[in-house]
């Protein structure tokens, strides 16, 4: 009987640490770059525009965002180039919105902050597919520079949220008011502003101002 | 009265059943080939690694933000296909052995007919998510596909493809993927 125990006891041990490696071999998803902070934003553009029926313009978007790269210099030619393309506003993350607004609303996003959600009001983003971002090389966190074509307003941005094949100039409410883009609650742009995205490869590490 | 060979023998069936389950609830992260030559990892990317553990393709090298993913091998084990699916997108990739090392490729967006799509089914408005899944290989060179295609508006559109693996030029994008390697055709609404 002695025997009979001691090996239950070596067998149970066996199995502990098997399960224990198991365990702690599982993926956390966690984000690794670092947060942002400073202005993302600006103020919107100053023409009210046509809100139309039962929506209204939101004017919350533009809080602090990720500002500034501290040196772009670094950064080379883009890795990703979207062309002049209509703007579409990507309101995921933003805890001021739900699906009663905008159907397409998700409370996450691809990229966090601190573990979080990136707010699309806070944080100036640039949405990507998976094939834009493996052929390109670009990986969530990458910074990205957002240009409205018919004003030349510029932001800094960074590459937070994955989205469906082709999707191109899907921006964050935070970005499309720091570059006078107007949109409704439901994430409909004022008019058919056009933008275009410039992605930069392994940039994430790079802080900002 | 009961032996201590008894005793173990009923344990031992215990623990191997527990073992079994542990093992097989793993085994979601860990796909074999079925010549059991390679595995597929995943975890925080997404690897081939050989019988010896060593990798020889990372095929995604970071799953950040990953909600599911499933994958399949081709019979021969020269091929797997893997779906990758985001909050709102989608990756089908796929790698392949060919002269004797591991290729990796994704499915190109311009694959996907989007507008062609919506009119079939009577939307509009562009796509704000997409998901995809894999139905399983018909052949050597292809794989059956499903997806679900949700328009601006809340739109749902599910829709069908084949994916083929081309056998065709390739061209080395940037990011390190044969573009070309395998194109999505017949999309049709489900």
């Amino acid at each position: 009987m002695t025997n009979g125990r001691t090996w239950r006891k070596l067998i149970w041990c066996g199995v502990l640490v098997i399960c224990s490696a198991i365990i702690s071999g599982c993926d956390d998803q966690s984000s690794g770059y670092p947060t942002g902070g400073g202005p993302g934003g600006s103020s919107p553009g100053s023409s009210p525009g046509d809100g139309g029926p039962g929506q209204a313009i939101n004017q919350n978007a533009g809080g602090a965002g990720y500002g500034t790269p501290q040196d772009s210099s670094q950064f080379g030619d883009p890795a990703f180039s979207s062309g002049v393309t209509v703007a579409k506003i990507d309101t995921d993350g933003d805890p001021n919105e739900s699906t009663s607004l905008d159907p397409n609303y998700n409370p996450e996003t691809t990229g966090t902050v601190n573990g979080a959600p990136v707010n699309s009001a806070q944080y100036a983003y640039v949405v990507m597919s998976q094939q834009q971002m493996a052929d390109s090389g670009v990986s969530i966190g990458d910074w990205a520079l957002v240009t409205n074509t018919s004003n030349g307003q510029q932001v800094w941005a960074r590459v937070e949220d994955t989205g469906p094949a082709g999707g191109t100039g899907e921006i964050s409410e935070a970005a499309a008011s720091a570059v006078g883009i107007q949109f409704q609650t439901n994430s409909n742009t004022i008019g058919n502003p056009t933008v275009t995205v410039q992605a930069y490869a392994h940039t994430a590490s790079i802080p900002h101002n | 009265m009961r032996t201590p060979r008894l005793f173990l023998t009923t344990n031992m069936k215990v623990l191997t059943l527990l073992l079994v389950l542990t093992i097989s609830a793993a085994a979601a992260d860990n796909i074999p080939s079925p010549d059991g030559a390679y595995v597929l990892e995943i975890g925080k990317s997404v690897r081939i690694v050989d019988h010896s553990h060593t990798t020889v393709l990372t095929v995604v090298p970071n799953v950040q933000g990953l909600r599911e993913v499933a994958a399949q091998w081709s019979a021969d084990s020269q091929r797997v296909v893997l779906v990758l699916n985001y909050d709102r997108g989608a990756g089908v990739y796929a790698a392949y052995l060919e002269g004797g090392s591991w290729k990796r490729t994704i499915e190109q967006d311009s694959d996907f007919p989007s507008a062609d799509l919506a009119r079939q089914a009577g939307v509009s408005g562009w796509v704000a998510s997409d998901k995809r899944m894999i139905v399983g290989w018909v052949a050597a060179d292809r794989v059956n596909m499903t997806g679900e295609a949700t328009y601006k508006g809340g739109h749902h559109v599910p829709y069908a493809y084949t994916l083929v693996f081309t056998g065709g030029p390739t061209h080395l994008s940037r990011g390190g993927y044969e573009d070309g390697a395998i194109k999505g055709i017949d999309f049709h609404l489900k």
